[in-house]
């Protein structure tokens, strides 16, 4: 067996190559009539025919069919391709499977692998203008080069899916070019500026391009004319116009490129193996040739019978043929080490003590022991090895050997092995022909079991991939989910399909049957849909789709027991825009929080006729009349604000049990007597009183002299002595009148007494008038306190002493500094204290 | 002022300056940090090329004082923003402004505003909205009406709690008192308690919650099930959780705050939590009659000497002043040279000289601070204000007649609109109107004061502050909170009781005579905690309103140890001297017995401020 596995290795240079087959492919297709791309990790291949290719009139290939097939070959989907739509420049596949076509217009396609279409985006109408002359695309993003020599891309395609993304130009090439450029991507994850960046080849100058400028990176001697940057984003191989192959660090480190001259004028296509070496394929009818080359002198050239296409993947290279696919790439050192022809290294030994063993020749025994010291090490060999094998009788073998290797060690951590088992049993089901995904051990590792679990929901293996969320500890969720979206779909019974999609789902915990609801509706299955959401254990979840369902009532419900005030806003703006008013009131008003939500909603946007009409239906008079009165403050319009103040007057009346409602509607008629009198005074004194307060409206009288209009008001509305007095004070001392100030307060006895007379000539800042009134205040504090404000301190303390306060002189103590009148407080305290 | 007092007040300052960790358990500067860094990258995720394409950012001016805190002019133009401006103005006509940025609150009313920004602008530039907590279905649905969601790119900023303090948070939802207790509108019910369970991702999980009120109730009830997602932890530093509705007791936000840093938000309006405008020379330019020039001044907790004196009312600050320049004179005569000094002495004192400096820079500008605030002080009408206050709180029936009088005469007076409603709601919260004295006060109050402030009384009627204590929820809360938890000192020294002497030492040290309910409330159900609390919230708080109470014991694993605090969740918002009263507790108690606590609240408010917001 151990010769067998060496077989197909050849050496390049230091390293060991192996090129094996993995499927042979039942498929009928002829790759030198098609365009044949596969997606990397074990993806999907497109199959479209070339229009470039020869063509065979009587073929049926004839027809312009795109074919999606696995990388076993088997069909999953196809589609005609409807030429109208336009010329095809580039097909290719980026992350999640998904295919992308390029238009010629600008027009970009996103398809999944059944063909169903996704998005579609235009690159916008500079690009169109400028016609795409090629187009490349990498996992997540698309270039393209316009017959202008301008490179514009999509940085992130799920970005302009998402509708966030956009189409951004990279800088302009400053000189003229001549010759089509060759040109690759460097993608943002590579790039040192974390954007898109381009590598091209003009005017025998390489530029590395990027959203701002675009820098001469070297002078070659020729023009490139292909170019493609390795997995890793580390290493660019360039092929010149003189049939010499360089490879150069993208960083620009380069000093000496390595090269290597083909003799070949012809550009090949390049395609990098992981990031070890070359592949160099040059296609032609009679005689295509593979020259794998990857450093020093070192290359090798394989023949093939037919055209191939071929995939890099991160470890290797998958090379498609029309009956094989097969893997190229490095062979690992630890398969080396076991499977070298006289190789004796441990884990040889033990592979070899194994075989023995089960011959059941003593041997076994021998070969274990003279290897005892290093037996750990054997035994992980053995187990690495096992996970590069794609057979599956070989990876039994090395596990067995490993098993074997292990009962002779104590205390060995079994993890590494159960992990082994683990991921190989779930490599070997992908692998599985029937599945199509021939990933290594590498690939897995890299891309995580998540993806591939998602790769298998992707094809609609769902009961695979819920055995394998099983058996790798996964949450199921996606898959279930996914698998009950899918089953939605078919025909099957409603009451059938809910039962199994129910029986299926209840025992995951926490699984959320919102978007399967959703799904269903979708398939225009509302029963279904209505069943199935009954069981979201999330209120948030249920409520959206409810409403798309057009379940109103029940989302309403469902909002307000979730207690998200949000989602019941939700609802009720739905039913505003989509129901009929009655009816939207009718079903609000079966639930006492929306409808306070929706007058809280109504206030704020100021929707006063929506207000009226709920509180017309709640009979919530007082409510009402203060909506009118909200409106008649904010109408301009005299006529109409009347007719608004009226109106709230007439609610407020209407409750005849509420003393309240009733002196607020005296409140509300006084406002409309006022307005109207303002309204007169207005026309008659050409001065604008309307929006004023009754006193403010007395004060503006009095300023401009019409006493007895003031006096008219001030009986009109009942305005207290008391506070007309305090306007006319406030009023004569605005205008300077203190003569008539001080006959007013003669008058007759002051209701509010002298104090405000005072105050006002001290806000005016005239103390001698002040004097006038000052004795003429009835509380001796207040009277001291004004005393002191003017600075009348004897004063003052005489008052104080004539009220025996020692309090009150003490403060005209603290505030005095004449020291008279302090020696004088002092005798008056002295006096007071003895007594 | 008499020797005695001068000498009490020396020791509590001493104490105070000793007692400089006296520092909450929060890092206020890794959370802005955090909240910048989640700023920008929301910035980023936009993908605009700042360098060629004119971005602009256009923001909501009630945000103005939380943006202060993530982002300052100077980065905006450093990471390529070119300028800032607010909805309420229009931009300049025709520009080549490339990317606008909007900043928002989803507040409905802003619909109009956005609008007619974004149609002088939606052919030439590219347009995205930041909403702040999120973007709500109702909102998106206004945009959508109008046509504008599709020009938008929309992101939601869920800001979370801002720290005001070592130990305060905020989440500046001033508007929450009025949507949810007056409206109902329950909407920012969810994001409150988001944020708390993004609290206690930080700091760890709660061992209990306990609460009372409704909108704590329906907080809580998001919080419990959320427990079980949270991360273990082996220890956490939040041991309880109090949630209380503001309803239970309004009275402490319509008082006069008496402390340094209440007095400070009543006459300067604290903004974002730590800055203030001061004028900077208020007469002389004044007559020159010129503005005058104001500058802003930074209080937070680096200011070793505010932080120490802010919870203490005003009469006592002067003095702490005084003290301090003395003790800092003292010192800065130790630190002058003397001639047999070694180089190691000489660089020791060297090292002291720039913390002195800035203790006196800190003492200068509080004496500045100070001076102000006694102006207002000293003025009789607040001297009259904080004596209505007093009658009211003690609701002695002699001074009824005395206060309702005051009242009428300030209405008369036409005083400011919104510190007429103040007194008005205090009034019929303590003594009470009857309905006739409240229907002439109502018929008063409107004739002054233009009719359009009827929208405003109607509103304080619908949220109960104000009304015929016949209908009055609220008006029995206070008589029933005063006896229970012995809120005011009725031996009190009447003539003695302005601003100007008080006593610190007893607990009264916020307000003069007068504890807030809140702070008694948690002293006693602090002190055992099982017995205490189900004895309050059953029985005592009973009789207030039959709102709900909880009190649950979590299955946290985690362990707890006297570091763990007591969070107090404010619904509905706190005022600064409350907090005050509050940290007086740890004064009192010591560390490590339950009066550790973290404050968070929806809002902070002065008495202004909360009407204004209703």
């Amino acid at each position: 067996m151990s010769v067998l596995a060496s077989s197909n290795w050849s050496i390049i240079g230091n390293s060991t190559y192996s090129k094996k087959e993995i499927y042979s492919l039942p498929w009928d297709i002829d790759l030198k009539q098609s365009i044949v791309v596969g997606a990397p990790f074990g993806g999907p291949i497109v199959v479209y025919r070339d229009s470039s290719k020869l063509l065979e009139v009587n073929s049926q290939n004839s027809k312009n069919i795109i074919r999606i097939f696995t990388a076993a070959g088997y069909e999953m989907s196809k589609m005609m391709w409807d030429s109208t739509k336009g010329n095809i420049v580039t097909m290719d596949w980026i992350e999640k499977e998904r295919l992308v076509i390029v238009l010629e217009s600008g027009i970009v396609l996103i398809y999944n692998i059944f063909c169903e279409l996704l998005s579609q985006f235009s690159m916008g109408d500079a690009v169109k203008k400028e016609g795409i002359i090629d187009c490349k695309i990498w996992s997540d993003g698309i270039v393209v080069l316009t017959g202008q020599v301008n490179f514009y891309t999509v940085p992130s395609v799920e970005d302009i899916i998402r509708e966030c993304g956009r189409v951004i130009q990279l800088a302009k090439i400053q000189e003229e070019v001549k010759v089509k450029p060759g040109w690759c991507i460097l993608e943002p994850k590579h790039s040192v500026s974390q954007g898109v960046e381009v590598f091209a080849s003009i005017n025998e100058t390489l530029y590395l391009i990027d959203e701002d400028k675009a820098d001469s990176q070297l002078d070659s001697i020729s023009n490139i004319t292909r170019m493609v940057v390795s997995p890793s984003g580390i290493k660019m191989a360039c092929f010149d116009a003189r049939g010499v192959l360089w490879i150069v660090n993208t960083d620009g480190s380069t000093t000496s490129p390595v090269k290597f001259e083909t003799k070949s004028q012809k550009a090949p296509l390049l395609k990098w193996c992981g990031n070890d070496g070359v592949m160099m394929y040059w296609d032609s009818v009679k005689d295509p040739v593979l020259l794998y080359f990857s450093q020093g002198d070192t290359w090798a050239k394989y023949t093939t019978d037919s055209s191939v296409s071929l995939v890099t993947e991160i470890d290797g290279l998958r090379i498609i043929s029309n009956r094989t696919s097969e893997f190229f790439g490095k062979v690992s050192d630890v398969t080396i080490d076991i499977f070298k022809i006289g190789s004796t290294s441990p884990a040889a030994m033990l592979y070899d003590a194994t075989e023995h063993f089960i011959n059941k020749s003593p041997r076994a025994d021998e070969s274990i022991r003279s290897i005892k010291s290093d037996l750990e090490l054997a035994v992980n060999s053995c187990i690495l090895a096992a996970g590069y094998e794609f057979s599956g009788s070989e990876q039994s073998k090395l596990l067995t050997a490993a098993s074997f290797g292990k009962c002779f060690l104590d205390g060995y951590n079994p993890n590494a092995f159960v992990n082994m088992c683990r991921s190989l049993r779930a490599l070997n089901a992908v692998r599985n022909f029937e599945i199509g995904i021939p990933l290594t051990i590498q690939q897995f590792t890299e891309i995580g079991p998540e993806e591939v679990i998602d790769k298998l929901i992707n094809r609609r293996k769902h009961l695979l991939a819920w055995r394998m969320c099983d058996y790798l500890k996964i949450k199921s969720d996606v898959v279930l989910n996914h698998w009950a979206c899918t089953k939605v779909r078919t025909d099957i019974d409603d009451n059938e399909l809910s039962r199994i999609i129910i029986n299926k789902l209840e025992s995951v915990p926490g699984i959320s049957f919102a978007n399967i609801a959703s799904a269903a509706y979708m398939a225009n299955r509302k029963k279904l849909a209505a069943k199935l959401l009954e069981y979201e254990p999330k209120a948030a979840d249920q409520v959206p789709p409810l409403i798309k369902m057009g379940e109103s009532e029940t989302a309403l419900g469902k909002a307000i027991e979730s207690g998200d005030t949000d989602l019941v806003y939700l609802v009720l703006l739905d039913m505003k825009r989509n129901r009929p008013l009655a009816d939207f009131l009718e079903v609000t008003f079966s639930k006492s929080v929306a409808v306070d939500l929706l007058i809280s909603y109504c206030k704020q946007n100021k929707d006063m006729n929506l207000l009226k009409e709920i509180y017309g239906i709640k009979q919530q008079t007082k409510e009402m009349s203060f909506t009118f009165l909200y409106e008649a403050f904010r109408e301009p319009n005299f006529e109409k604000r009347l007719g608004s103040f009226e109106k709230s007057k007439e609610f407020f009346q209407q409750n005849k049990q509420d003393k309240d409602d009733q002196s607020n509607a005296q409140l509300v008629q006084e406002q409309i007597k006022l307005e109207i009198l303002q309204k007169e005074l207005e026309n008659t004194t050409k001065e604008s009183f309307l929006g004023m307060s009754i006193s403010d409206t007395i004060y503006k009288l009095i300023i401009t002299n019409d006493s007895k209009k003031a006096m008219n008001l001030k009986s009109e509305f009942k305005v207290p002595d008391k506070r007309f007095w305090w306007i006319k004070i406030k009023a004569l001392s605005a205008l300077d009148k203190w003569e008539e100030l001080f006959q007013f307060s003669k008058e007759k006895k002051s209701p509010i007494g002298y104090e405000p007379f005072a105050e006002v000539c001290l806000e005016q800042n005239q103390p001698t008038e002040a004097l006038k009134y000052i004795p003429k205040v009835q509380d001796p504090v207040n009277r001291v306190q004004l005393y002191i404000q003017i600075n009348y301190y004897r004063e003052a303390a005489e008052v104080a002493f004539k009220e025996k306060s020692i309090d009150l002189l003490n403060l005209i103590a603290r505030k005095c500094t004449n020291p008279e009148v302090l020696n004088l407080v002092d005798q008056m305290r002295s006096q007071l204290q003895r007594r | 002022m008499s020797s005695n007092m001068a000498k009490r007040d020396l020791n509590i300052s001493n104490n105070e300056i000793e007692n400089k960790t006296q520092q909450g358990p929060l890092n206020t500067e890794d959370w802005i940090k955090l909240k910048k860094l989640q700023f920008w990258s929301i910035i980023d995720s936009f993908k605009i090329n700042f360098v060629q394409e004119k971005t602009i950012l256009v923001i909501d001016k009630k945000l103005v004082g939380l943006f202060s805190l993530i982002f300052t002019m100077d980065q905006l133009k450093e990471k390529g923003i070119r300028s800032l401006s607010y909805f309420e103005e229009q931009l300049s006509q025709v520009d080549d402004t490339k990317h606008i940025i909007y900043l928002c609150r989803p507040r409905l009313e802003l619909i109009p505003l956005l609008s007619i920004h974004m149609k002088s602008y939606q052919s030439r530039s590219q347009m995205y909205l930041m909403a702040l907590p999120k973007l709500e279905f109702s909102f998106s649905y206004l945009l959508e009406k109008e046509g504008l969601l599709g020009l938008l790119k929309t992101v939601s900023f869920d800001i979370g709690f801002i720290p005001y303090d070592t130990d305060l948070l905020s989440l500046e939802l001033t508007d929450f008192y009025s949507r949810s207790f007056v409206e109902n509108d329950n909407y920012q019910i969810e994001t409150i308690a988001r944020s708390i369970i993004q609290l206690e991702q930080l700091y760890g999980p709660f061992q209990n919650i306990i609460g009372k009120g409704t909108k704590s109730k329906l907080i809580c009830d998001y919080l419990l099930p959320a427990q079980d997602t949270l991360p273990p932890f082996e220890s956490s530093q939040m041991k309880t959780l109090i949630l209380l509705d503001r309803n239970i007791d309004v009275l402490p936000m319509l008082l006069t705050q008496q402390t340094y840093q209440g007095l400070i938000d009543e006459i300067f309006t604290i903004s974002s939590g730590c800055s203030i405008m001061l004028d900077e020379d208020d007469q002389i330019d004044q007559q020159q009659q010129q503005p005058p020039r104001t500058r802003k001044v930074i209080l937070d907790s680096k200011d070793i000497l505010f932080s120490n004196i802010k919870n203490f009312n005003f009469s006592t600050i002067p003095a702490m002043l005084h003290n301090n320049a003395l003790l800092l004179n003292d010192n800065y005569q130790s630190i002058k040279p003397t001639n047999n000094m070694s180089i190691p002495d000489l660089k020791r004192l060297v090292s002291k000289i720039p913390s002195i400096q800035s203790q006196k820079d800190a003492i200068n500008l509080h004496t500045i601070i100070s001076e102000r605030l006694l102006k207002t002080v000293k003025f009789e009408d607040f001297q009259n204000r904080i004596q209505f206050e007093y009658e009211c709180l003690l609701s002695t029936s002699d001074a009824n007649n005395k206060s309702l009088e005051y009242i009428q005469n300030m209405i008369i007076r036409r005083k400011p609109m919104y510190q007429i409603l103040r007194l008005i709601c205090i009034y019929c919260l303590t003594f009470g109107m009857s309905a006739k004295v409240y229907q002439s006060m109502i018929k008063d109050f409107i004739h002054v004061y233009e009719y359009e402030s009827v929208p405003i009384l109607l509103r304080l009627e619908k949220s109960g502050l104000i009304g015929p204590k016949e209908t009055l929820a609220l008006y029995n809360n206070y008589q029933i909170l005063r006896k229970q938890f012995k809120l005011t000192n009725n031996s009190f020294d009447q003539n003695n009781n302005n601003v100007t002497s008080q006593s610190p030492n007893t607990d009264d040290v916020t307000y003069s005579g007068y504890v807030p309910s809140i702070t008694r409330i948690i002293e006693r159900g602090q002190q055992q905690r099982q017995t205490e609390w189900k004895n309050i919230l059953e029985s005592k708080l009973l009789p207030i309103n039959n709102s709900p109470y909880f009190q649950y014991n979590l299955k946290s694993t985690a362990k707890y140890n006297e570091n763990s605090s007591t969070v107090i969740f404010f619904v509905g918002g706190v005022s600064y001297s409350e907090l005050a009263s509050l940290r007086h507790l740890k004064n009192i108690y010591g560390k490590g017995v339950g009066y550790d606590f973290l404050f968070a609240t929806t809002n902070i408010a002065n008495s202004t401020s909360f009407l204004m917001n209703i």
